[in-house]
């Protein structure tokens, strides 16, 4: 569908549902809402964001408008989020890491994601796999894992930050695996990609959907993905060779401000249950290689909380050294 | 190979795709002379509308537009009110604006204009020939290779600054400190800021320019006061003379391959391109001594240097889809809108596009300079303002622009902290700019080392001299080239010294 | 004005700050609660800060020796140099300002905040015209908020008052 078309099928869509509005007693929300995005310009979860938000408008009845905060690994914008006016009106687009990792590795006094922010929906998760060169040494996950068993420290692995989404992984794989590797720093996936490529670190880890296109090129190997179960033909989950369940999932989760009013904490949770249905919205998530495994708020709640006793136990762990 | 071309020549000769770039081109303009209105800032804006127009042959070179212009933009008010729009424009304030005080703000202008366009033009040339070799070369510069360069880079504006090397070194690492204020780049460690929110997230590069170069100069109009006639120039001044201009192609040229260079290498970018290109004519002329002083060949330099980076950093974006800098970040986001998946599979499923837009490109800079020539009498028509008018706007400004930058009030104080040093800084006799550059290269220098510890791990002897024989040359190579050069700027120093007191 | 009397003083600022900010560096550089080893965090946080810091001692104090043996440390007298008073009472006051208004901008608004930064400096600069004055320290500051509100959709921060004020005028523009 060209997008003059998807255009005037949405604008058609917005005033059959102001035709409605005339009748319906609901008044929120009754002006443009804001959803914060703690991340760089151009990065995965800006362009997730940009893509549910111009869906999303058509089941609020008013525009959702994305505001760029980066910066401090997402404190700033989760601060600006907490502090905000808890009228609906303010949402914010974080992770799990942000959301349950981060009150362990970073100080912070000004929030408290548990107390401060309730989840309105997760829009999708990330699976993260291991990546090597394809002309590289490692054609399987096991010859990965006996040569860095025997050089220990000698391996190398680009990430893309601290306590974000290629480095978390990582640290549980060597602290269940009892692997130990040198991490280098890279600003992000996509330069943390280029090193792998460059040769200059041995192994990386990667959103499938950000390789795909050198996986097809013959380039990058995926040595295993996250997960309970196989997702590709021949590689190893990462339950398969002795990791916790949840690893490796990235959880794109819209939250509010805690004092929200339920009703219209509800609304929201509405309307984003009702976009899961537009094709559209499924086609132009899956041309950005993103799955759309929705989950209601209440439910992800509970995820929340697992989360956070995994994430205790691994800050623990790491202080007992 | 050649067929894409030629389907991508095709496509791009469209009516429509030169309005569209134009446009872009303009609004570029518009707000790169808007101090604090960063690139970034308005492109992030436009993205919407590129992605409305729904053809990427349209909607990607009008972002492409926006971008020329805007780096352009930056050198207007640096030129008029020595506010340096965005960081590619700090080299042009030096020379810039010292002409717009005597008078020739025009030429100024012009000078920079014609040096942007041309060196843009052979740069987007060279990286739409050599695209694929280029994408080869760039994955060959990792960190270590960044941090020697850069190493490098600082050494070389410490022993070319204006004024004796100790004073340069001693504002060099004031700068670099000011850059070590805010959280540490690996762990986020808070360092010097006593526990405040604010300086967590480092001072701001824009407030600091404009406090460094802009306040300084409307203090001293302060200072003066009282001439309620005077404006800074009495006219536009005379247009740039034919011989004037060949004068400075020889810098045009070496600029453009100084940008193309550093454009091939991440993460240096245009600050850095704009004062190695400055630095290179002020070595390379006849007459050092007189930049800083209004010299035109100091305008080319720097702003021939900062257009020629675009032209290569474009090309990690389109072979790998990785993308170096913030403004490539956002064409990413803008390429995937569009259904495109910049990357190793773009060149050959979409092969034709990537060549369009190349050669869109390349087109962009011809209208570039059409409009760019009709705009200048305008621009350079606010300095004939009377100075008391003029002040007053271009502090308002200089406070807008810096809160339109981030939001961020602190940004304000930032500003006026930075504003005070400058103003010290002028008093004491003490260059600004190893301040500056230090503040851009250090951050960065600390990543690009740390980083390459980390790659090294405990056998550096082999890391250095098998693996990474490159950056192991550069840094040899750097305290003599610092010695030569810092010798030669001697020399020139005390032949002034001996002309002055002669 | 002497200047080397003046970077002089420049210098020893510097060189204060620096080696206060190397002996306090333990203080001032606080460590994050989990600690990494170092095959997980590339850098230390406090090498390049040492580094330069003590970079920066060195080369400060060897200016200053420099200067010393130049015999231009002179640092007993004190001059303003040949700056009348006047001009340094304009330069207070423009110091002034500029901090005030940097501190009340979120407080009073853009527009009022400007509009009295704009008055200021044109009477310091000089400009005896109430005129003029008035009317670029009114219409600029408006205009630009109504473009950068309008236009560019960025935020500025405004009074209330002033916002519901403006709120009419706005929604007649064509909207962008």
């Amino acid at each position: 569908m060209t997008s003059v078309r998807r255009m005037t099928k949405r604008c058609s869509f917005v005033m059959l549902l102001f035709s409605t509005h005339a009748v319906s007693l609901a008044q929120y929300p009754e002006k443009p809402i804001t959803l914060i995005v703690p991340y760089a310009a151009g990065g995965s979860n800006d362009l997730n964001a940009r893509v549910f938000t111009s869906f999303i408008d058509d089941y609020l009845g008013q525009p959702m408008l994305i505001k760029l905060v980066p910066g401090q690994a997402g404190q700033k914008g989760t601060l600006e989020a907490v502090r905000s006016a808890p009228d609906g009106h303010t949402l914010l687009f974080t992770d799990n890491y942000r959301d349950q990792l981060h009150r362990y590795t970073f100080r912070n006094q000004a929030y408290d994601t548990n107390q401060d922010l309730v989840p309105v929906a997760r829009v999708n998760y990330g699976e993260i796999g291991i990546i090597a060169r394809t002309d590289g040494p490692y054609e399987t996950w096991a010859q990965f894992e006996a040569d860095a068993r025997a050089r220990p420290g000698e391996l190398t692995m680009s990430h893309s930050g601290l306590w974000v989404a290629l480095f978390v992984p990582a640290l549980q794989i060597m602290k269940n695996l009892g692997l130990q590797m040198r991490m280098v720093p890279y600003r992000g996936g996509g330069p943390a990609k280029a090193a792998l490529m460059a040769g200059d670190v041995h192994m990386s880890m990667a959103f499938p959907a950000t390789v795909a296109a050198d996986v097809e090129a013959g380039r990058v190997r995926i040595l295993a993905t996250a997960g309970p179960e196989r997702i590709l033909e021949g590689v190893p989950s990462f339950a398969e060779i002795g990791l916790p369940p949840t690893t490796g999932f990235m959880h794109r989760v819209v939250m509010a401000p805690a004092a929200i009013p339920q009703d219209r904490l509800a609304i929201l949770r509405q309307a984003f249950a009702q976009m899961q249905q537009e094709g559209a919205y499924q086609q132009l998530m899956a041309r950005l290689g993103e799955n759309t495994e929705y989950l209601d708020g209440t439910d992800y709640q509970a995820i929340r909380i697992r989360q956070s006793d995994d994430y205790r136990e691994l800050a623990e762990s790491l202080l007992v050294q | 190979m050649f067929e894409t071309l030629l389907v991508g020549l095709d496509a791009a000769l469209r009516i429509d795709t030169f309005v569209w770039i134009s446009g872009g081109l303009l609004l570029g303009m518009l707000m790169g002379s808007l101090p604090g209105f960063t690139t970034t800032m308005g492109m992030s804006i436009l993205v919407p509308i590129s992605f409305l127009v729904g053809d990427p042959l349209i909607g990607i070179p009008f972002l492409i537009g926006v971008y020329k212009g805007g780096i352009y933009g930056g050198s207007v008010p640096a030129i008029l009110i020595s506010m340096p729009g965005t960081g590619a424009s700090i080299a042009t304030v030096f020379d810039g604006h010292e002409l717009t005080k005597k008078g020739q703000p025009r030429k100024a202008l012009e000078m920079g204009l014609y040096a942007s366009v041309i060196s843009d033009l052979f740069s987007d040339l060279f990286t739409l020939v050599m695209i694929i070799p280029v994408a080869a070369v760039v994955l060959g510069f990792g960190p270590p290779e960044v941090a020697s360069v850069m190493f490098l880079s600082l050494v070389i504006i410490a022993v070319t600054s204006t004024g004796p090397v100790i004073k340069g070194l001693i504002m060099l690492c004031l700068g670099v400190w000011f850059g070590f204020i805010g959280a540490d780049p690996f762990s986020g460690t808070a360092r010097y800021t006593f526990g405040t929110n604010e300086l967590y997230d480092g001072f701001h590069m824009i407030p600091m320019l404009i406090g460094l170069f802009a306040l300084p100069e409307i203090f001293a109009a302060v200072k003066e006061g009282d001439r309620t006639g005077s404006s800074i120039a009495r006219f536009v001044g005379d247009r740039l003379r034919l011989a004037e201009f060949k004068k400075s192609l020889r810098t045009i040229f070496r600029s453009t391959a100084i940008g193309t260079a550093i454009g091939l290498v991440p993460g240096l970018g245009q600050p850095i391109a704009a004062m190695m290109g400055y630095i290179a004519a002020k070595n390379a002329s006849d007459t050092p001594e007189n930049f800083g002083k209004g010299e035109l060949d100091g305008v080319a330099g720097a702003e021939a240097a900062n257009n020629a980076v675009n032209g290569p950093t474009m090309v990690p974006l389109l072979t790998l889809g990785i993308p170096g800098d913030a403004v490539t970040a956002l064409l990413l986001g803008a390429f995937m809108m569009q259904g495109l998946r910049p990357g190793p599979t773009l060149l050959e499923t979409s092969g034709e596009i990537v060549f369009a837009i190349l050669i869109a490109m390349v087109l962009a800079n011809i209208l570039f300079l059409m409009i760019g020539y009709l705009t200048i009498p305008l621009f350079a028509r606010v300095v004939t303002v009377k100075r008391s008018l003029l002040i007053p706007v271009t502090i308002m400004l200089a406070f807008s622009g810096t809160y339109l930058a981030r939001s961020n009030p602190f940004d304000i104080v930032t500003l006026i902290g930075f504003g005070l040093v400058g103003i010290a800084a002028r008093t004491a006799r003490f260059d600004v700019a190893p301040m500056v550059m230090g503040f851009i290269l250090g951050r960065e220098l600390e990543y690009t080392f740390g980083q390459t510890l980390a790659l090294a791990g405990n056998d550096w002897v082999r890391f250095a001299f098998v693996e990474r024989i490159g950056m192991t040359a550069v840094v040899v190579a750097t305290p003599i080239i610092g010695v030569l050069l810092g010798a030669r700027m001697n020399r020139f120093r005390q032949r002034t010294l001996a002309r002055d007191q002669a | 004005m002497i200047p080397r009397q003046a970077d002089v003083r420049f210098t020893v600022v510097v060189l204060v700050l620096a080696v206060v900010a190397l002996l306090f560096g333990g203080q001032l550089i606080v460590d994050p609660p989990i600690s990494l080893s170092a095959d997980l965090l590339a850098m230390s946080p406090r090498v390049f800060p040492f580094l330069i810091l003590a970079g920066t001692v060195v080369v400060a104090s060897a200016f200053l020796v420099g200067q010393a043996r130049k015999g231009a440390l002179e640092m007993t007298r004190f001059s303003l140099g040949s700056a009348p008073p006047a001009s340094l009472g304009r330069q207070v006051a423009f110091l002034f300002i500029t901090v005030v208004c940097a501190l009340l901008l979120t407080t009073l608004g853009f527009i009022t905040t400007m509009f009295l930064l704009m008055t200021s400096t044109a009477v310091l600069v000089g400009n005896r015209s109430p005129f003029q004055i008035l009317s670029i320290s009114i219409f600029i500051p408006l205009g630009f908020y109504i473009v950068v509100t309008h236009v560019l959709r960025t935020a500025l921060p405004e009074a209330d008052i002033i916002q519901r004020l403006l709120a009419p005028v706005l929604q007649l523009l064509p909207a962008f």
